[in-house]
């Protein structure tokens, strides 16, 4: 049972994990946390519904097609919603990401009205059992396709020049232009990179919770809660509260009560701003 | 090699740079100094292309440098080591050194060649080239901010406040460096409110105040001048008292 | 003098103009406000409530309307949360002055809103707010056309306890007034009938991971599962039980009805009982729903849900008693004639309206079939 319990948190965990790491791009890169990541979930599963189930292309092209699509996307929205306000005041971008959070939500209940639609399980719903343990594939895939972008964004930030400068214009943006680094380019790819992370996040959990317009916001806040928890600057911080936050949540539902289990998640985020405000991680990559 | 002619800054209303001209020669070390929101910051940004002139022009080695991007300039071979020393915090000693010569990323043997004359120069560094920036002391974060700006390999290396918040030996370290750096083959453009430790070390000076040069010569007759000693060099109440306030409103 | 001559002859001459364009443009029209969630997670229901209800204002206005007087309506969204359901009845009942409002569908919605109609005395009819609060407040304004929690919880139980003899059987509810309702009276009818239930678990209405709730309910030893929720959250418990092996009968109240519960759930719906009052199939169906079916096809090219259904009733049971209660439609008796509303032929039934403001009707358990559809399993026929 506990066991049981621990491996259901793992796989929702690093969903929230990758939703988290949209946040720690965000905050890195533009000092903002963007209220917009859950939606950009949504998007990214709206693509594959699109690709796969309504336009018929098998799943494995229909993958990279809604990432592509999910990053051009990221790349409209930066130019019209987050590139106009770099210069603005912190607490106006704020604003400005939950305003694009709910114009994008609304925009897509337009076109595609508020009600779920079903997405076809891709890779196996039924358990598979070691002894009394059920692991649902699924879930495996989920988790592995989670832990693998982290490692490999890490990567991307840890050992490329891309990478590296965009890191450097993150932390000191008139610096960086001193040297030679396209401070808005570096912002533009960051924007990119985090919405396309959201979009794979939604783009897994399709299956599982169908697709709606609203499907980001509860994610979303989950994902938010995730970064605050392993540390708003650090990438493994991002999985590692995400991974947190979705077994806390499992066990609270398996073992005090399932009535309180998203309370139970903001809670411990409340907890962590007041005894650890730079997170489980700290300011660690 | 560097010109400025008739440079006019603004920032919204408030005019920063009255017109002013200035140029470097090839080898030399030029230094402005001044006192606090002289302008002197703002002219290095301007070279830099950080903030632009309503006017006239910026020529670098012949070639007008004033409207290309930030990075084209930094590819011209102008280098600035900024204000406050401005460290990426986060980034460790050796990913800071390699941000400065983020524009010759292609050249693999030459950046590793020229890291580790940077350890040559700077011993300090290596042994700490895996920690945090933000970790160094004022002093080795000086040494990284040259370094680092020394990675783009420029021809012209300009330094704003070296001296400022560090302890009298490590200018005196930091200065012996600069003039090494010099003596190597690059051109440099100083800015300092110390300006005994500056004028010691260049070979001509101007002196800028509420945006206007109001100064310029060879260091050695700057050292000389008697308003230049009184406001900036630091004898200004002793000259006040032996003068008997007839100088009042030169401005310390 | 003059001066009140002049006003006397400007009054009588604008008492003239009135009459005179009463009798050219006939008498205004009778007004109903509609309340319901017209974006939202709830969007879907919303549509077909205003489509029941304008097909039903359609025909009225064919056959010469209410006393002669044409019938319009007014729709106000209230997204499924209350605080903006009040709003909408605010604006329904004091900007539009409506002569009667129908709606909402949420619960909590309708519990909230129904205070404004009752302070302004304007009658309301919610077609499918089913918690059994609404009508027990000693409100007398609001009436109700769904069957309540009530009676469609203590159906199902009887039908999980009497024919098919469960005995552990754990129940799953969303943490609002809509699944609270309907677990107190599951639990209440289960402890009438001698049984506790094995587990009771809470979700909230947008939660997406059941596998808590689930894996605990099957550690239990459960043999049937009640849900008290909506379709897309059942369609999700029933997706998650079968991934994680729990292979009970899923059994739950009218929320759960919608094709779309298929759709989303697949395999794992089929077998799934709930608990309805009208689903749209045509035969066997009263000649009543079968017009209605049709009627409501022809307009708008889809079936009509059961929620389309009450609406449509909820719209003509206000016509039937607005006709009875005389030209100048007093909402007091308006709302008398809907109280003694007595084996009225409805699209859903034959509709009694209790003491309470609550339609006594028969309640139907319904499955879902294997490849998808329903078919009605309780009563035998």
């Amino acid at each position: 049972m506990l066991l049981q319990q621990l491996i259901q948190g793992l796989a929702i965990g690093s969903v929230y994990g990758l939703l988290a790491l949209g946040y720690v791009l965000m905050w890195q890169a533009w000092a903002v946390l963007d209220f917009a990541r859950g939606d950009a979930a949504m998007m990214g599963a709206f693509f594959l519904l699109i690709f796969n189930v309504f336009l018929k292309i098998h799943i494995l092209l229909a993958f990279p097609l809604a990432i592509a699509a999910s990053a051009l996307t990221g790349f409209i929205i930066e130019r019209l919603a987050y590139r106009p306000l770099v210069g603005a005041r912190e607490i106006n971008r704020l604003i400005a990401t939950i305003g694009a959070g709910i114009l994008i939500r609304n925009l897509y209940r337009v076109m595609f009205g508020a009600d779920p639609f079903p997405f076809p399980t891709i890779f196996g719903e039924h358990p598979i059992y070691i002894k009394h343990l059920m692991i649902v594939p699924q879930n495996l895939w989920i988790t592995g396709i989670g832990f693998a972008l982290a490692i490999l964004l890490r990567l991307f930030l840890l050992k490329t020049w891309r990478g590296k400068a965009m890191r450097a214009a993150a932390q000191d943006r008139e610096t960086a232009a001193l040297m030679g680094i396209r401070v808005k380019n570096s912002m533009t790819l960051t924007f990119v990179v985090a919405t396309v992370l959201g979009g794979i996040a939604g783009m897994l959990i399709a299956p599982l919770y169908f697709v709606m317009a609203d499907m980001g916001v509860l994610i979303g806040l989950k994902g938010f809660a995730a970064a605050v928890l392993g540390g708003i600057e650090s990438v493994t911080g991002a999985m590692v509260g995400g991974i947190i936050l979705g077994i806390a949540e499992n066990l609270a539902g398996g073992f005090i009560s399932s009535g309180y289990q998203t309370a139970i998640a903001f809670a411990l985020m409340i907890l962590v701003l007041i005894f650890r405000p730079s997170g489980i991680m700290g300011r660690r990559l | 090699m560097l010109e400025l002619e008739n440079i006019q800054v603004f920032y919204g209303p408030v005019q920063a740079l009255h017109g002013i001209s200035l140029h470097v020669d090839e080898g030399e070390i030029v230094t402005i100094i001044g006192p606090n929101g002289a302008g002197k910051t703002t002219t290095l940004k301007t070279i830099t292309g950080l903030v632009r002139s309503r006017t006239g022009s910026i020529k670098f080695q012949g070639k007008r440098i004033d409207r290309l991007l930030e990075d084209q300039i930094v590819g011209q071979g102008i280098s600035l080591v900024p204000e406050g020393r401005r460290v990426f915090p986060r980034l460790t000693v050796l990913e800071n050194l390699e941000m400065g010569a983020y524009l010759r990323r292609s050249d693999r043997a030459g950046i590793q060649a020229d890291i580790k004359r940077m350890y040559e120069i700077f011993p300090r560094l290596e042994e700490r080239k895996a920690q945090l920036a933000e970790t160094l002391s004022g002093g080795e974060q000086q040494m990284l901010a040259i370094a680092r700006a020394l990675m783009s390999r420029p021809k012209l290396l300009m330094l704003d406040e070296p001296s400022m918040g560090l302890a009298p030996l490590v200018v005196k370290g930091i200065f012996e460096i600069i003039q090494k750096i010099n003596e190597e083959g690059t051109t440099i453009l100083l800015v300092e409110q110390n300006a005994r430790m500056a004028l010691r070390v260049a070979d001509r000076g101007y002196v800028l105040r509420t945006g206007e040069i109001v100064m310029e010569a060879s260091a050695a007759d700057l050292m000389k001048n008697e308003s230049v000693r009184r406001a900036y060099l630091g004898e200004g109440i002793y000259s006040l008292e032996k003068n008997n306030g007839s100088v009042a409103g030169t401005g310390a | 003098m003059l001066h009140r001559k002049r006003l006397m002859g400007v009054v009588a001459f604008l008492i003239l103009g009135l009459c005179l364009s009463s009798v050219t443009y006939g008498a205004p029209p009778i007004k109903i406000g509609i309340v319901a969630p017209l974006s939202g997670g709830a969007a879907m229901v919303g549509d077909t409530q205003v489509k029941g209800i304008a097909l039903a204002i359609k025909q009225i206005n064919a056959q010469g309307g209410i006393h002669g007087r044409q019938v319009v309506y007014y729709a106000e969204d209230d997204e499924q949360i209350p605080a903006k359901s009040v709003n909408a009845v605010n604006k329904l009942v004091y900007q539009q002055k409506v002569d009667a409002v129908i709606g909402t569908v949420n619960s909590s919605c309708t519990l909230a809103n129904m205070e404004i109609t009752k302070r302004a005395g304007v009658p309301q009819i919610t077609p499918i707010s089913s918690n059994p609060k609404i009508t027990r407040l000693g409100n007398p304004w609001i009436f109700r056309l769904q069957a309540s929690d009530d009676q469609q919880a203590e159906a199902i139980v009887n039908y999980a306890v009497n024919v098919l003899k469960l005995k552990k059987m754990a129940i799953m509810y969303q943490s609002d007034d809509y699944g609270t309702g309907g677990k107190d009276v599951i639990v209440r009818r289960l402890k009438e009938l001698g049984l506790e239930p094995v587990a009771v678990e809470a979700f909230n209405p947008d939660a997406k991971d059941m596998s808590a709730q689930i894996l605990k309910i099957k550690n239990a030893g459960a043999d049937g599962l009640f849900m008290w929720t909506m379709y897309a959250q059942g369609a999700l418990i029933a997706r998650q039980s079968r991934q994680l092996g729990l292979k009970v009968p899923l059994m739950g109240g009218g929320g759960l009805t919608n094709p779309k519960l298929v759709e989303l759930a697949g395999e794992a719906a089929y077998g799934l009982l709930n608990t309805q009052t009208f689903f749209p199939d045509p035969e066997g169906a009263s000649p009543e729903a079968k017009a209605f079916i049709e009627a409501y096809k022809k307009e708008y090219g889809i079936l009509p849900d059961s929620n389309a259904a009450m609406s449509y009733d909820s719209m003509m049971i206000l016509a039937e008693a607005m006709k009875k209660a005389g030209p100048a439609l007093n909402k007091k008796e308006v709302r008398d004639n809907i109280a003694a509303t007595k084996n009225y032929r409805g699209v859903t039934g034959v509709i009694t309206i209790d003491k309470y403001g609550d339609a006594n009707r028969d309640i139907l358990i319904i499955r879902v079939k294997e490849g998808g559809g329903y078919e009605v399993v309780w009563p035998k026929h």
